[in-house]
């Protein structure tokens, strides 16, 4: 496999072969471990997340049977306002707000906005990894969430992509049978 | 978004200086020359864009009275359907729906839809361009809009879109400062 400058997702671009379609592994550099690791200490997190608000949002189709019967999205909005940031980590504050958006079908409620009772922090972190024939570096976002309505709670990890405007990017895989979760997209204030 | 021609920037995570941070090139592929056109050869855009319907929705503050007002935000809702697709250029048509979402201020706490319709095509093909002595292989996609309710504005702008591991992809708008703002969109194949 050949693998130098990747960029921006882009991954096995670089290891196609005939017919063989595009998949990114949405790291920032892939390739030689030296240069690997050159690239993340040229690029510590507070160099990356640079903003102190972001603010972003996403589009989902959810199973149930209202957006079944009404074709309904769901858009979640998020804000991050910055709490901490060193050159290892960027540490955000969450607040997030929900509303239905789309169907125009008679009998259905087009818009509505929920209260926002979900909050959480998400914590930024540049890694490093080694994979078996290079050294990859990427951009982990850490997200700890919980309603402030009820006893849910959430945990999970997901890679950042940094887009040339300096805006992120994190991909949030949904299921298929036109259920769908579009990517996350903030944009610094 | 009313803006023409925002034309996709380079950056350079190609370039990696010393304490320069990542910024990445919205290209697929960068390195040797010969190398970008096998990358590209082996990926017609018809097997990129292999999805026939794609939905996302972003977020803006153009900076509109009514946006200070009411501290709103305005959200688009973007719809891609398929229209033709070929080894060279896959063709979607667009629909596309734009709310206000305001905060909560007594006399701006709603939401609502605006009237008009913002429909038109948006065309993806892959490329190949020199720079610093490689070449990189990107996605570039050609939106032409217009707005059902005003036959006199026309939206026209081209862009780098970035795939994603899971099919899904994205591109940057680039927004003016000062509290203003366009979100990427970030699409997903929904069918």
């Amino acid at each position: 496999m050949v693998r130098r400058k990747i960029f921006g997702t882009i991954a096995a671009l670089s290891a196609l072969s005939v017919a063989q379609v595009a998949q990114a592994e949405n790291s920032i550099y892939q390739g030689p471990c030296d240069r690997a690791e050159q690239v993340k200490a040229n690029n510590t997190v507070d160099k990356i997340m640079k903003y102190s608000t972001y603010k972003g949002v996403s589009l989902h189709r959810f199973e149930d049977d209202l957006a079944a019967a009404c074709k309904l999205d769901t858009a979640i909005i998020r804000t991050l306002s910055l709490q901490s940031r060193t050159t290892t980590q960027a540490k955000y504050n969450l607040v997030r707000k929900t509303i239905t958006v789309g169907s125009q079908m008679e009998g259905c409620t087009d818009l509505k906005t929920y209260a926002s009772n979900t909050i959480g922090t998400a914590t930024f972190t540049t890694e490093f990894s080694r994979l078996a024939d290079s050294c990859e570096v990427y951009v982990k976002v850490a997200w700890d969430l919980r309603s402030t309505t009820s006893s849910w709670t959430s945990s999970f990890v997901t890679r950042v992509l940094v887009l040339n405007d300096g805006s992120l990017v994190m991909a949030q895989p949904g299921p298929a049978d036109g259920l769908y979760s579009t990517p996350i997209a903030f944009s610094g204030l | 978004m009313r803006n023409k021609h925002v034309i996709g920037g380079m950056a350079a995570l190609a370039a990696l200086c010393a304490s320069q941070a990542a910024q990445a090139n919205n290209a697929i592929y960068q390195g040797e020359c010969s190398r970008a056109y096998q990358v590209k050869t082996n990926s017609p855009i018809n097997t990129l864009m292999k999805h026939s319907k794609y939905k996302a929705v972003s977020m803006h503050r153009f900076g509109e009275e009514s946006e200070k007002r009411c501290d709103a935000d305005k959200i688009f809702h973007w719809e891609l359907t398929l229209t033709s697709s070929t080894t060279s250029m896959v063709s979607y048509s667009v629909k596309r729906k734009e709310f206000y979402f305001s905060k909560n201020v007594p006399t701006c706490d709603r939401l609502y839809s605006l009237n008009n319709s913002v429909i038109g095509t948006v065309n993806f093909t892959t490329g190949v361009s020199e720079a610093n002595g490689l070449c990189e292989v990107y996605i570039w996609s050609d939106w032409q809009l217009t707005d059902t309710a005003n036959a006199n504005w026309k939206g026209a702008f081209a862009n780098r879109s970035v795939v994603m591991n899971d099919g899904s992809f994205v591109q940057a708008q680039p927004g003016p400062s000062g509290g203003l703002f366009n979100t990427p969109l970030a699409f997903s194949g929904v069918n």
